[in-house]
C-alpha cells in the first residue's frame, strides 16, 4: 500500500507542467552528455571509490584556507591584472630604490618577503 | 544469533548510529517518542527571522533506513546491569547493545518564573512551535529592550546566544527598527564568549550589529509580571521581550545503577570511547554524556561514528572536535576545537557561511545516509584540525 503510494506521489509530479518541462530539458542534456562521451566521463567520476580521492584531493588545509581567502585574493589579482593594460617604463635599481618611498610599495615589499617566507618554510 | 542494538533517541546521536549499524547486518531498533525530528539550530530562524518550522522538521521514519526498527515510546528505565529498558507505557525491551542518545533535558523549574517568560513568548530551545511563539511576538516588536540571556554557563551549542543577537539585529535592521529597540545580550561568561580567542573575533561583529553586551550575567530569576531579569551577580536588566536559554540537565529518565550518571545527571563516559563507564555494552553519544566538549550536533555525529566503527572492531577514538557555527549577516566563523586544542581563532568569512550552509542542505541527507557523507565530513574535519591549521583559519 505505502508503495503504492508513493508511485501515485511520482504520477501526479508527472503531472505538473513545469516537471514536464523539466524533464524534457534532462533527457535532451543526456543525450548531448552521451553524444560528447561526457556521460561515460561523469560515470566515471561518480564511482564511490573515485569520489573519495577526489575528496581526498580537494578538501586540504591549503584549499580550505585559499577559499577563505578568495575575495581578497581576487580583489589583489583584479587590481594587478589592471595594471597591465598601463604601459611600463623600464627600471633601474636606482628607480626601485626610489619607488619604496612610496608606502604602497614599501607595503607590496613586506607581504612579497611574508610569500617569501611561506614559501621557503615546511 | 543477530547482535540486538537498541539505540534510545532519534536525534543526530542516534539517527547516525542507527543507520550506519543497519548497514552492517545488525538487528537495529531505534526508541523515540516523537513523530517528527527537529533540526535544533533550526528554531534560531524559526523565532527571529520568521522562517515556517515545516522547513526545519522531518518525520523520524523518513530518516532511518528500511531495515531499521522504529519503536514510537517515551523511555522511562535503562537498566545497565539487566540490559533492558522499560517504555513509560510500560513495554520492556532487551538489548545485546543500547546507545543512549537522549539528550539533554532542558530545565525550566530551575529559575523560578523562566516557565512563566517560556509559556508567554516562547524560545529558540524548547521547541517549533515555541520557536514560532517566540517569532509572533518579535515580528511585532517595534520599541524596547530584547534581552537575550542564559540560565548557566552549560547549554547546547554554545553560541547560540550570539546567533540569536546577530540574527535579531538582522531582522530588525531589515524592518527599519533598528534604532528604536535595544538588542541586549547578556552572558554568563567574563568574555562575549567562554573562550577569549573566540570573543576577540566576536566582539568587534556585536559592536557592528549594534548588540549592547552585559557579561558576568547568570540568570538568577525573572520578575515576568514587571518584566525584570535579576542575575546571580546581582544585577537586573528591564525587558519588553526576553528569551531566557534553560539549565540543561542528563536525560529525565531512571538510570541504572545511578552511579553511571554525573551530578548534574549526564552519563559517565570515557570521553574517548563514549562507552558508558563500567560497561562494555552500553555508549552514550551526544548531549546525554559527560564528555567535556560543546553540546552540538556535529559532536554527537562525530561521536556516533566513533561508538559505530568501535562496535565493528576498530580502535576509533573521539577527540572531542567541535565546529559550533556563529553567523552573522552573510558571513560565518566556526568555533573549532578538541580535547586537545582550546578554539584556535576563526575569521569570519564568505566562503565559511557558505559551508555552513552547505552542511544545513545536507542535513537530513547525512542522517540517513551517513556512509554517504562521512568520506567528505572527515576530509573536512583532517584539514581543519586545530593541528594542522595551527595559527587560524
Amino acid at each position: 500500500m505505502a508503495e503504492r503510494d508513493e508511485l501515485m506521489e511520482v504520477i501526479d509530479k508527472l503531472g505538473q507542467p513545469e516537471v514536464r518541462e523539466a524533464l524534457v530539458k534532462a533527457v535532451d542534456l543526456l543525450a548531448n552528455l552521451e553524444r560528447s562521451g561526457l556521460l561515460d566521463l561523469l560515470i566515471a567520476l561518480t564511482d564511490e571509490d573515485v569520489v573519495k580521492r577526489i575528496v581526498q584531493l580537494v578538501m586540504t588545509t591549503g584549499t580550505m584556507k585559499l577559499a577563505d581567502n578568495l575575495p581578497e585574493l581576487l580583489d589583489k589579482l583584479g587590481a594587478i591584472a589592471a595594471t597591465l593594460a598601463e604601459p611600463a617604463e623600464p627600471l633601474g635599481i636606482t628607480g626601485l630604490l626610489e619607488s619604496l618611498k612610496d608606502p604602497a610599495v614599501a607595503r607590496g615589499l613586506s607581504r612579497l618577503v611574508t610569500v617569501l617566507r611561506a614559501l621557503g618554510g615546511d | 544469533m543477530t547482535e540486538r542494538i537498541l539505540v534510545l533517541g532519534a536525534g543526530p546521536g542516534g539517527l547516525v548510529s542507527a543507520n550506519l549499524l543497519a548497514l552492517h547486518g545488525y538487528d537495529v531498533t531505534v526508541v523515540e517518542k516523537s513523530e517528527y525530528h527537529l533540526f535544533q539550530p533550526g528554531m534560531l530562524w524559526i523565532a527571529f527571522q520568521g522562517h515556517p518550522p515545516e522547513k526545519y522538521m522531518r518525520p523520524v521514519k523518513d530518516l532511518v533506513k528500511p531495515t531499521v526498527n522504529l519503536v514510537q515510546g517515551k523511555v522511562a528505565e535503562v537498566n545497565l546491569a539487566e540490559r533492558t529498558v522499560t517504555l513509560e507505557d510500560g513495554r520492556r525491551l532487551d538489548y545485546d547493545r543500547v546507545i543512549i542518545a537522549l539528550g539533554a533535558h532542558l530545565d525550566y523549574d530551575a529559575v523560578p518564573g523562566h516557565s512563566s517568560l517560556v509559556e508567554e513568548f516562547g524560545d529558540y530551545f524548547r521547541g517549533a512551535d515555541y520557536a514560532a511563539r517566540f517569532w509572533s511576538h518579535f515580528k511585532a516588536m517595534s520599541r524596547g529592550t530584547l534581552v537575550i540571556a542564559a540560565a548557566d554557563p552549560l547549554y547546547k551549542c554554545p553560541p547560540a546566544p550570539l546567533k540569536a543577537a546577530f540574527l535579531a539585529a538582522e531582522t530588525l535592521r531589515r524592518r527599519g527598527v533598528k534604532d528604536s529597540v535595544s538588542v541586549v545580550l547578556a552572558l554568563p561568561f567574563i568574555h562575549e564568549y567562554p573562550s577569549e580567542t573566540v570573543a576577540e573575533i566576536v566582539a568587534p561583529k556585536l559592536r557592528e550589529a549594534g548588540v549592547e553586551v552585559k557579561t558576568m550575567f547568570t540568570v538568577d530569576s525573572i520578575d515576568a509580571e514587571n518584566r525584570v531579569i535579576y542575575s546571580l551577580e546581582g544585577e537586573s536588566i528591564t525587558y519588553d521581550l526576553a528569551a531566557v536559554i534553560p539549565a540543561h540537565k542528563g536525560p529525565a529518565i531512571r538510570l541504572l545503577p545511578e552511579e553511571a550518571r554525573d551530578d548534574d545527571g549526564f552519563i559517565k563516559v570515557d570521553k574517548y570511547t563514549l562507552q558508558i563507564e563500567g560497561y562494555d555494552d552500553a555508549y552514550a553519544v551526544g548531549d546525554c554524556n559527560n564528555a567535556p566538549t560543546s553540546k552540538t550536533g556535529v559532536t554527537a555525529h562525530l561521536g556516533a561514528e566513533v561508538v559505530v566503527e568501535r562496535i565493528l572492531g576498530f580502535d576509533s577514538r573521539f577527540n572531542g572536535r567541535t565546529n559550533c557555527p556563529i553567523v552573522t549577516d552573510g558571513e560565518a566563523s566556526f568555533v573549532i576545537s578538541t580535547y586537545d586544542h582550546p578554539p584556535i581563532p576563526v575569521k569570519f568569512s564568505i566562503f565559511k557561511r557558505l559551508l555552513e550552509d552547505a552542511f544545513i542542505a545536507s542535513y537530513w541527507s547525512s542522517l540517513r545516509d551517513p556512509e554517504k557523507w562521512s568520506p567528505i565530513f572527515r576530509a573536512y574535519f583532517e584539514a581543519t584540525d586545530p593541528s594542522r591549521v595551527g595559527g587560524g583559519w
